[in-house]
């Protein structure tokens, strides 16, 4: 990066299964109008416009920025599309910190989001394929299998996923924003149905219409207010090629690779104990123990402990997605945004009721693809 | 690129097609605007920064995002200001059998331009033309664009004053249509390539093919054309084994619009014997349960005779009964 | 103006565009193009720093397509990445922008997508608002012709005059091997196709076709030692524009007048007039009047040549016709442009778009020489 960066303004959507109330337009400039609002910032301010969101299949609208480039206030503006599969929320916040990192914008508004109520997000991610049998079942149903193995490599025990989805709810009760808010107890969740065994119904994200906006802008710009700013220490996303013989499926290792780019230039060299929060994807719960592994959080093998501890709990030692993760709320092309937003307002000072005290460093993470692309950044309160 | 040593194969074709019905949300401006044309038979706009007068209106400025402002009606007539006149209408996309034109029109009172289609004469049809609204009638309206079933060329001059004409309204209806529905219906015809083409043709023959990297002789499956391991071309075609090991699976429990496999079903990643990737397949014949990683399977192909060579030529995998392989012959091959 | 890094286009390579291949998936036609362009610039994939993709999932027909592609690009040991929803052109913007970064020093830049696979009118209708366009059905047939008709409303263009700058770009083509379109054609033989959708003539659009590149940039330092000429990026600007049909001049191109301006202000180029060749995106003949009327470029004058390579009316593969438009540019600057060379190129204007009529628009200016010392 050849200049700071930093994160001046965060605004977000109420998620819900289905947002009947806006069209698409509105329901970015539900997340833009806040984000402006939290930046002290209008359209007119804004040098760039750097979007993103999964599939277009979701909505039955082809590349949906240039229908909505007028309510971004992207008239005569420069504005680019990302699609990074699962990951795109973060791949497109991280573009737009390279916009301004690049010396040439300023102000950069970054949005992403998912209108998925609008068609069906089962049928648009897992469609006929052709010259292809018809097997895998949504993304549950591909990343079901890797669960298995994670759980029978590490001999983890049947109860964790549970507790993790647990958690996940424990902690959007206290983030307004968040789609799923009701309380579960681990009974609640063993005794759910498997949808793909061995993930279950209250283990697996909802679907969800949301959006994500944020405001990146230079060092000069954050300096002068009126928030205090969430420094981008470093951002990165890689992406692995799927068909590599023993791929390790279970802790990638563009995951790994990822993090540790991350860290190193974060200059970070101990993650459990310099990063105070972190927002991790985590859209079928076993994978947060997978990701403490594969984000170097402990050993390999040791995540699943890290849970039954509770050491990942709200007021623990390194909260894991206290805003509920996408567990919580899963617009798809938002999520990854949202890990990174959250991540942000926490050093920010500013999640309300699930602020963790005394944030120096937080790591926002997201995924996409067959385990494939990972896109992260760690934020901080001092340059 | 080394050529392929195998001889010439014909395209493999599949076409497909791909429909849903999309209900999009109007939200409250688009929605008052679609019952403004089918409870009142009347036009709206929205007066807006940067624009003036919009129509139809989103309920921002699109110049500069700002919000909207007043609700302004404006006359079902107005001047045409781009015409497109469609030879041969699309089947499924296109609003009429027969040649038409779509307009760009701004209505009298207007200050941009609403897309929409002009039915009859053509010929005097051009940039300039005045237009009328022509509705559909009562009952027939659904609160969609299409509520105006097409405009009318007139011939009539550009009226001096808005003439004062029936009930002025201040607002379209209170209560706004909820959605609009596309029914997408998106026909494609998609080819396998070589590859997958030479992949499928041999299950005719129950072999299974890999294919080979030219550097590292490592066998992928199905064949792909090259190893992202390594870099280098993968042209040459192995045979693979029809038995295997389960390396991991899972127990598919939820139902997917248009597939019709029965829940629940074993979805597991195979390793066969001689190649270096693993597959997605169904396993059968045992209950879901007694399914493990580890397990050997082997294939079930249709029998002679109704083979296609295509992916249903192996119908499924069932258990071998030979004991399960050990965990470190598939744990890093899953 | 502020002195930004000097970055070039090094190499590029380009499948044949054609109607349909039947024998290669749209991962597979790309495999090649990448070893292709890499050996030209003699290195191997494991020294490219950055690798950057567009192309769409309603043109591959399938959600999460650019998914296989990471395989054919050659993401193992695992890269950086990204990819854009958009025409190659602005995945090659989004390069430059993280050299500018420092963030990499040398990118590969692909675009593939097989438009044979859909049925482009009907699928580019879903690009439009579905409450209001998409909703009476328009395509990009269609809207182009509302635009075409709206410019020759206003400027007095005529038929004639479309059909004359058609003819120009399919004698151009007639000299370009990578074309799909290789024959000439008359103003005459042109005026006399049936009407697709009019003001439209067949004679006026481009065939259905698809193929394959990968681009190549680096920066100063790296560029030198994968290409003898490399064509280096003086400026660049992309500014997109409100969708509404209704709501826009559809006649005039304020956003490419606007990228336009701000990458000749970066390039330190007087106007447009001052280069060899300029290759535009122009899929029908009228864009190509409204762009050369938005560059301040006169579209009759012989100098300078405008799309030598017979541009989109004689290839144009969705998602990548703006890269191609970069490298052709490359290839005048750095002497491999063979039959169709503009002789003594020195400067040149390569411009992508995207959306229908013209809504979003790349500009980028190319010279022999570095642009900052």
């Amino acid at each position: 990066m050849k200049r700071p960066v930093a994160v001046v303004g965060v605004g977000q959507t109420q998620h819900s299964s289905r947002r009947a109330d806006v069209s698409i337009a509105g329901l970015v400039r539900e997340a833009v109008d806040r984000a402006l609002l939290d930046a002290g910032l209008e359209h007119k301010d804004i040098d760039a416009i750097v979007i993103g969101k999964a599939p277009d299949q979701l909505e039955g609208v082809m590349q949906p920025e240039q229908y909505l480039a007028g309510a971004l206030g992207a008239h005569l503006k420069p504005l680019i599309r990302v699609h990074t599969a699962g990951s795109v929320g973060a791949s497109t916040a991280l573009s737009a910190v390279t916009h301004v990192a690049s010396g040439l914008f300023d102000r950069v508004l970054t949005v992403a989001f998912e209108k998925q109520s609008e068609g069906n997000a089962m049928w648009a991610l897992s469609p006929n394929l052709p010259f292809t049998a018809p097997l895998v079942a949504g993304a549950g149903g591909y990343f079901a299998p890797y669960c298995r193995a994670y759980i029978a490599k590490t001999g983890c025990p049947p109860h964790i996923g549970p507790l993790i989805a647990v958690n996940a709810r424990a902690n959007a009760a206290r983030n307004p924003y968040a789609h799923l808010r009701e309380p579960m107890t681990l009974e609640d969740v063993m005794n759910s149905p498997y949808l793909w065994e061995p993930i279950r119904y209250l283990e697996t994200c909802p679907s969800s219409d949301g959006a994500c906006a944020m405001v990146v802008a230079s060092g000069d710009v954050a300096k002068k207010g009126p928030r205090k700013p969430a420094w981008v220490k470093s951002g990165y996303s890689y992406a692995e090629a799927m068909w590599v013989p023993g791929r390790d499926q279970v802790s990638p290792r563009a995951g790994r690779v990822c993090a540790k780019a991350v860290y190193d230039k974060a200059g970070i060299r101990d993650p459990w104990n310099e990063i105070q929060v972190a927002e991790i994807y985590v859209p079928f719960a076993w994978f947060e123990a997978m990701w403490l592994e594969n984000l170097g959080f402990c050993d390999v093998g040791q995540g699943w402990k890290i849970i039954d501890r509770g050491e990942q709990k709200f007021g623990a030692h390194l909260p894991i997605n206290p805003s509920g993760g996408v567990l919580a709320s899963n617009p798809i092309g938002a999520s990854g945004m949202l890990r990174l937003g959250e991540a942000a307002l926490q050093v920010m000072g500013r999640a309300g009721e699930h602020q963790v005290p005394d944030v120096k460093n937080a790591l926002g993470h997201a995924y996409g693809g067959g385990a494939q692309y990972f896109a992260m950044w760690v934020v901080s309160n001092e340059l | 690129m080394s050529a392929s040593p195998e001889p010439a194969i014909a395209p493999l074709r599949q076409d497909l097609v791909s429909e849903f019905p999309y209900k999009h949300s109007t939200g409250e401006v688009i929605g008052r605007f679609l019952a403004g044309l089918k409870e009142q038979k009347r036009i709206w706009g929205q007066r807006v920064a940067g624009q003036g007068v919009v129509v139809p209106p989103f309920g921002y400025s699109e110049i500069d995002g700002s919000a909207a402002g007043e609700w302004v009606e404006v006359k079902s007539t107005g001047t045409v200001t781009a015409v497109a006149v469609v030879q041969q209408p699309i089947e499924r996309l296109h609003p009429f059998a027969e040649p038409f034109a779509f307009v760009l029109v701004r209505l009298d009172g207007a200050d941009t331009a609403m897309a929409h289609v002009v039915k009859d004469d053509l010929a005097r049809l051009r940039v300039g033309s005045r237009v009328a609204a022509v509705w559909k009638p009562d009952g027939e309206r659904e609160g969609s664009v299409r509520d105006i079933s097409c405009f009318r060329v007139t011939g009539e001059p550009t009226p001096k004053a808005i003439a004062a004409g029936a009930e002025p309204m201040n607002e379209p209806p209170k209560e706004p249509v909820k959605y609009v529905q596309t029914d997408v219906h998106l026909p494609y015809h998609y080819v396998a390539g070589d590859h997958r083409a030479r992949y499928l043709q041999a299950l005719k023959d129950k072999r299974i093919l890999g294919s080979k990297c030219s550097q590292t002789g490592r066998v992928l499956l199905p064949p792909m054309i090259n190893s992202a391991e390594s870099f280098a071309p993968a042209d040459q075609f192995v045979d693979v084994s029809d038995k295997g090991v389960v390396t991991t699976f899972c127990i598919v429990n939820i139902p997917v619009i248009g597939r019709n496999l029965e829940i629940p079903y074993v979805a597991a990643s195979v390793a066969l014997d001689g190649a270096d990737l693993s597959i997605f397949a169904l396993i059968q014949e045992c209950k879901p349960e007694e399914v493990r990683m580890g397990m050997r399977v082997e294939a079930v192909w249709k029998p002679d005779g109704e083979r296609q060579g295509d992916h249903e030529d192996i119908l499924y995998f069932r258990p071998t009964g030979e004991p399960d392989a050990p965990a470190e012959s598939y744990i890093n091959r899953l | 103006m502020t002195k930004l890094r000097n970055v070039a286009v090094v190499g590029f390579a380009q499948a044949p565009i054609v109607a349909r291949d039947e024998h290669h998936t749209a991962q597979e036609m790309l495999y090649p193009q990448v070893r292709r362009a890499l050996a030209d610039c003699g290195v191997e994939r494991s020294e490219i720093d950055y690798q950057v993709a567009g192309s769409a999932d309603y043109i591959d027909g399938r959600p999460f397509g650019f998914v296989s592609a990471l395989d054919v690009m050659g993401a193992w040991p695992p890269a950086q990445d990204l990819h854009l929803e958009m025409d190659a052109a602005f995945a090659a913007y989004y390069a430059w922008l993280r050299m500018q970064a420092g963030d990499c020093d040398t990118a590969i830049v692909c675009g593939y997508g097989k438009a044979s696979e859909g049925e482009p009118r009907r699928i580019l209708n879903l690009q439009l608002d579905p409450y209001y366009q998409a909703a009476i059905g328009l395509d990009p047939v269609s809207t182009a012709a509302l635009q075409a008709s709206q410019y020759m409303a206003r400027s007095g263009a005529d038929d004639r005059d479309l059909a004359a700058v058609a003819a120009r770009n399919r004698a151009a083509g007639a000299r370009n091997p990578e074309a799909q379109v290789r024959a000439g054609a008359s103003a005459d033989e042109l005026l006399a196709t049936p009407w697709v959708v009019a003001p439209l003539r067949q004679g006026y659009l481009p065939p259905l076709g698809e193929s394959a590149v990968c681009l190549v940039l680096a920066a100063e330092g790296k560029a030198e030692t994968m290409c003898d000429r490399p064509a280096w990026i003086h400026g660049v600007d992309q500014r997109i524009e409100l969708q509404t049909l209704g709501a826009r001049d559809l006649s005039r191109s304020v956003g490419a007048k606007l990228a336009a301006e701000k990458a000749f202000a970066m390039a330190g180029l007087e106007s447009a007039g001052a280069v060899d060749v300029v290759e535009l995106s122009a899929a029908n003949p009228a864009e190509e009047l409204i762009l050369c009327e938005a560059l301040g470029l006169d579209a009759q004058a012989s100098r300078p040549v405008i799309n030598p390579s017979g541009g989109p009316l004689t290839g144009n593969p969705l998602m990548m016709t703006g890269l191609i438009r970069l490298g052709e540019a490359f290839r005048q600057l750095s002497g491999r442009a063979g039959a169709r060379a503009v002789d003594g190129a020195k400067r040149a204007i390569a411009h992508a778009t995207s959306g229908h009529c013209l809504q979003q628009n790349a500009v980028f200016v190319l010279g022999s020489d570095r642009r900052w010392s």
